[in-house]
């Protein structure tokens, strides 16, 4: 067979930032067996590079029109390289929050950095296809990689457990895929999106009720790798478990992926069926905004409260999914490009303030931090302000958008329930900022991970917060305009 | 029309900006220097903001000072700032009492000096903002900004329940302003659906007539948010609470400053927006109006704090501004704003009377007061002098406020005139009960003994509150000379009622008509 018959050169170039990626992955452990047991940051470094490079790489591939490759399996246009960038700077701030804590958790070993560069890849992959089977291939890789990165604590008994958790119902979710899937192949005879639809949409009746449930059995799989209610249940246990800098990771970084692949899925392949699955989205969306809010009143821990709030922040994104119109898709867009910043800044102060063990990040525990730590009182304000959509900030953008988009397409009830979970997650945002200003000065000791990278890290999520919620208008034109589907 | 060929409004609206950041770079131990930078810098804001007065044209009724550039033009927003006679006062009323609230500061606030006058500061632009934006998104921008610093202001300088106070004054206000950011949302895609055009401009929206359903939905929601603000009984909940637990400068602020957010949202939006469906609600809001003056002065005759019986009385006061507000005359809108003045200067100067004996004596119980005539005359005379412009007697502001709106409600609706007439004379009550056993009858409390009379700081500041007290009091044309065109042409607006017959109700947007049917 001849191999170079089917793939060429430009296949190669068409997915470069994941095989950057790859790379420096392989780079990683490899340069780790060498590396002596204090010098392990390297590791960190190289893995910094490659995400940089990977950066550099889809910036330069933006706008070059869309490419398909390896026969049509993996597609790189202007929304994935946009997922990719989003992706690359998650990873960029998740392994500068890293460096210290795996020194102090004694978790320094290179695997912990290839892990975060291989599941990347995946998770690019996973957002760059019309091909289920390939998507199915991602999600997989990326979920192993997300187990791996939950339990990496290994004599921390709530990351084994939250790891097992995860295991398991991501099992579950993936049989569903795969069930799906495979009905969707039996009924149609393909696996590519673009064909699924065209035949769906000419679909007998009963073959159209069909594929109809061999799309619910594939949301469910989705449903559960962006957190929607009543997939939901894994998320706070696994956060709060999960070592914080890829519980910051996973909270931002795979959603991502998931959410594009999600309308492609939906915008593309269920074209057909689309008055049924904005009614379902419509549900899920608001049962998902309501029910992570509602919940998140009641914590007492800042990582399962940031939990809790990425759930409803998942309802907040599909509400943009079901307005089913290209601003409700740039919208979502942006509104991942923002969430990296605040939602990873959350986290990063919710590190500050850990202790060995990977504890003492209950909210308490926050007592009097803006006074002894001005700085990052005022940035943990910022990001709380701004996951709550107030403004100025990014977080109250990235909403306007999606709830205008509800708007337009007429959705004025969803739109309504939206707002009004803003005002009732206020609340819960707000007691942190309480906390931080105002019972008390702090007699407790911050900062045992004093250091310069987490600082940056924590400055860099609250400057981007800022500054894109004051200048959106960059940004926002490229998310409306990576929207070609 | 930009008469000064500058930008000032964004002058006036950022100095403060830079001063937090000049403040933030101080050393938090040197209050002095902290306490002095503050206030210089928004007494040159106040400076700053005076050429507003005297370069202000008032034959017309154009936005005036504008300033344009695009912000985010992909979606038609756009930094639009720009002034009328409506909001000329009201950005003044801002820039003269920050520096006073301010002032009235330095001996309070001991405690994180630095971290209070930068949120002192900051509130400052967010407040400004409101004023003088003429893009409705930027406008809410402002509007949500602006409670931030509030928040923090009360949670932490605050009294001992502050932080229920906090909670309560932000949930409610920004419950409120989510409707408004729907109705925005609606408005915007509305007027693209009639007009072809994606535009926030508060202008080009408030002069397009709007189908009748819709319209009532987004009175509704735009009401909603801004009666939370005002606010109008029975939305004023939070205002008590909020006061109380707020430090005086916060109080001077809340009450001189943040609820004329609400009452001008109505002037900006729901009149002229909105006129048809101003019009249906006219009685409605003048029956809550009306609650709202007896409700808020019964409350207050009962009161033993002093605080909150000012506070309750800033519910009866607001009262009238919307009655006269919602008179729909051109007298009555006069004296809605004229009333929004005054009250920024009667109220606030009433809270920081308050202010001034609670720093010395710790208490606000009326009962632990009596014969503060004789123990500190001038506080007293500046005492009645505010007690006697909140009870509206003639030659005082005050009475020119009140005057205005009973007139101006008289001409349109009578009966509502009439009734709301009698709550001049229970405020008489309330205010005359306190006052007399404040200030007169012998002294209750032996600790009394040791007040000591105004300072020369408090001289400083209290002065040129008297000094607007009888300003308006005696000759209002100044001010009201300034408001007309733009009142006039605003009652024009209402007068039309603005509803194009040739625009249907029913809605289509381009897209998506065949999932709305579905859903429904």
């Amino acid at each position: 067979m001849n191999f170079l018959a089917y793939y060429s050169v430009n296949d190669l170039i068409a997915i470069a930032p994941q095989l950057i990626l790859t790379i420096f992955g392989f780079i990683v452990t490899l340069v780790d067996l060498w590396l002596p047991k204090t010098e392990k940051s390297a590791n960190a470094f190289i893995a910094l590079m490659g995400f940089i490079l990977a950066g550099i790489a889809s910036v330069m591939m933006f706008d070059t029109g869309s490419t398909s490759a390896f026969v049509g399996m993996v597609i790189t246009d202007n929304a994935s390289l946009f997922i990719d960038l989003v992706i690359i700077i998650a990873g960029i701030l998740a392994i500068a929050m890293s460096v210290n804590f795996v020194d102090r958790e004694d978790i320094n070993i290179g695997e912990y950095y290839s892990i975060i560069l291989f599941s990347s890849v995946a998770m690019m992959f996973f957002a760059s296809t019309y091909n289920l089977i390939v998507m199915f291939i991602s999600v997989e890789t990326l979920s192993i990689g997300m187990y791996i990165l939950t339990g990496f604590l290994k004599n921390k008994s709530e990351s084994i457990e939250a790891a097992m958790k995860y295991f398991i119902l991501g099992s579950f979710a993936s049989g569903f895929l795969v069930l799906g899937i495979g009905i969707m192949y039996g009924l149609f005879g393909s696996v590519d999106l673009n064909i699924i639809s065209l035949d769906l949409a000419k679909a007998a009746a009963i073959y159209k009720a069909l594929g109809i449930l061999a799309f619910m059995l594939i949301f469910i799989a989705f449903g559960f790798k962006i957190a929607a209610f009543p997939f939901h249940a894994w998320t706070p246990d696994v956060y709060a478990g999960a070592p914080t800098p890829m519980s910051a990771f996973m909270s931002v970084a795979p959603k991502a992926a998931a959410i594009l692949a999600l309308m492609r899925l939906l915008v593309v392949g269920m074209h057909p069926i689309q008055i049924e699955w904005t009614q379902m989205l419509w549900i899920i969306a608001a049962a998902t905004m309501t029910f992570g809010n509602t919940v998140a009143l009641w914590q007492k821990d800042l990582k399962r409260l940031l939990g809790y709030s990425s759930i409803s922040h998942a309802g907040y994104m599909l509400v943009g999914i079901t307005a089913a119109s290209s601003l409700g898709y740039g919208a979502v867009l942006f509104y991942l490009f923002g969430y990296v910043f605040m939602n990873l800044g959350a986290f990063s102060v919710a590190e500050y303030i850990s202790k060995k063990g990977d504890c003492n990040t209950e909210i308490a525990n926050l007592k009097g931090i803006a006074y002894k730590h001005p700085l990052i009182g005022v940035a943990m304000l910022i990001f709380m302000f701004s996951l709550a959509g107030v403004p100025p900030t990014v977080g109250f953008i990235g909403k306007y958008y999606l709830f205008s988009a509800a708007v337009q397409s007429h959705l004025y009830w969803l739109a309504i329930i939206g707002v009004i979970n803003s005002a009732i997650s206020a609340y819960f945002y707000l007691n942190v900022v309480v906390t931080m200003y105002m019972k008390g000065d702090a007699e407790g000791e911050f900062s045992v991970l004093n250091s310069g990278l987490l600082k940056t890290t924590i400055l860099i999520g609250a400057v981007g917060t800022i500054i894109f919620g004051l200048f959106p208008s960059y940004i926002l034109s490229i998310a409306l305009h990576s929207i070609a589907f | 029309m930009n008469q000064l060929h500058f930008p000032i409004l964004s002058t006036i609206v950022f100095i403060p900006i830079i001063g937090a950041i000049l403040v933030s770079l101080i050393d938090s131990k040197k209050e002095g220097a902290i306490r002095w930078v503050t206030f210089i810098v928004l007494l040159l804001d106040f400076i700053v903001s005076l050429p507003l007065f005297f370069y202000f044209n008032s034959s017309t009724y154009q936005m005036q000072f504008v300033e344009k550039v695009p912000w985010i033009s992909s979606l038609g927003m756009n930094y639009y700032l720009g002034i009328d006679g409506i909001s000329l006062f009201l950005v003044l009323l801002t820039t003269f009492l920050s520096p006073i609230a301010q002032l009235s500061t330095w001996s309070g606030i001991t405690q994180k000096t630095k971290e209070f006058n930068i949120v002192l500061l900051l509130l400052q632009t967010g407040m400004l903002g409101v004023f003088v934006s003429l893009d409705i998104f930027l406008f809410y921008v402002f509007w949500e900004f602006q409670l931030i610093p509030m928040y923090l202001m009360i949670g932490i300088w605050g009294g001992p329940n502050r932080v229920f106070a906090t909670m309560k004054f932000f949930l409610y206000t920004f419950f409120g302003s989510v409707f408004m950011l729907v109705a925005l949302m609606a408005l915007y895609f509305l007027h693209h659906t009639y007009y072809h055009e994606y535009t926030f401009n508060m202008v080009t929206l408030m002069s397009q007539p709007l189908p009748v359903n819709l319209q009532f939905w987004l009175f509704i929601a735009f009401a909603l948010a801004f009666a939370i603000k005002v606010p109008m009984w029975p939305f004023h909940t939070w205002l008590p609470w909020a006061h109380v637990e707020a430090p005086t400068a916060g109080s001077v602020i809340l009450a001189g400053i943040l609820l004329k957010m609400g009452t001008y949202g109505f002037l900006r939006f729901n009149l002229p927006m909105f006129a048809s469906m101003t019009h249906q609600f006219v009685d409605i809001i003048l029956i809550i109006s009306l609650i709202g003056i007896f409700y808020g002065a019964f409350v207050a005759m009962v009161q033993p704090d002093i605080k909150k019986l000012v506070a309750y009385s800033s519910v009866s006061h607001l009262g009238y501004s919307m009655l006269g507000m919602f008179a729909l005359t051109t007298i009555g809108i006069e004296g809605s704003l004229m009333q929004m003045i005054n009250h920024g200067i009667s109220t606030g100067a009433l809270f920081l009377i308050v202010g001034i004996v609670y720093e010395r004596m710790h208490t606000r119980l009326i009962s632990e007061y009596g014969g503060l005539a004789s123990l500190v005359p001038i506080f007293s005379v500046f005492f009645m002098i505010f007690t006697l412009s909140s009870i509206a007697v003639p030659g005082t502001n005050g009475f020119i406020g009140e005057f205005m709106v009973l007139f101006g409600t008289f001409e349109s609706h009578k009966v509502f005139a009439i009734i709301a007439a009698f709550g001049g004379l229970f405020a008489a009550v309330y205010m005359l009960t306190m006052f007399k056993r404040v200030v007169f009858l012998k002294p209750l409390n032996p600790k009394l003994l040791s007040l000591t009379d105004f300072n020369i700081r408090e001289w400083i500041y209290m002065v040129p509150l008297v000094v607007f007290v009888f300003w308006i009091g005696i000759y209002p044309n100044t001010f009201l000379s300034k408001m007309h065109a733009s009142v006039n042409h605003l009652v024009e607006q209402t007068k039309v009622t603005n509803v194009n017959p040739s625009l249907n109700g029913k809605v289509s947007f381009d897209n998506k008509v065949i999932i709305k049917k579905a859903l429904n």
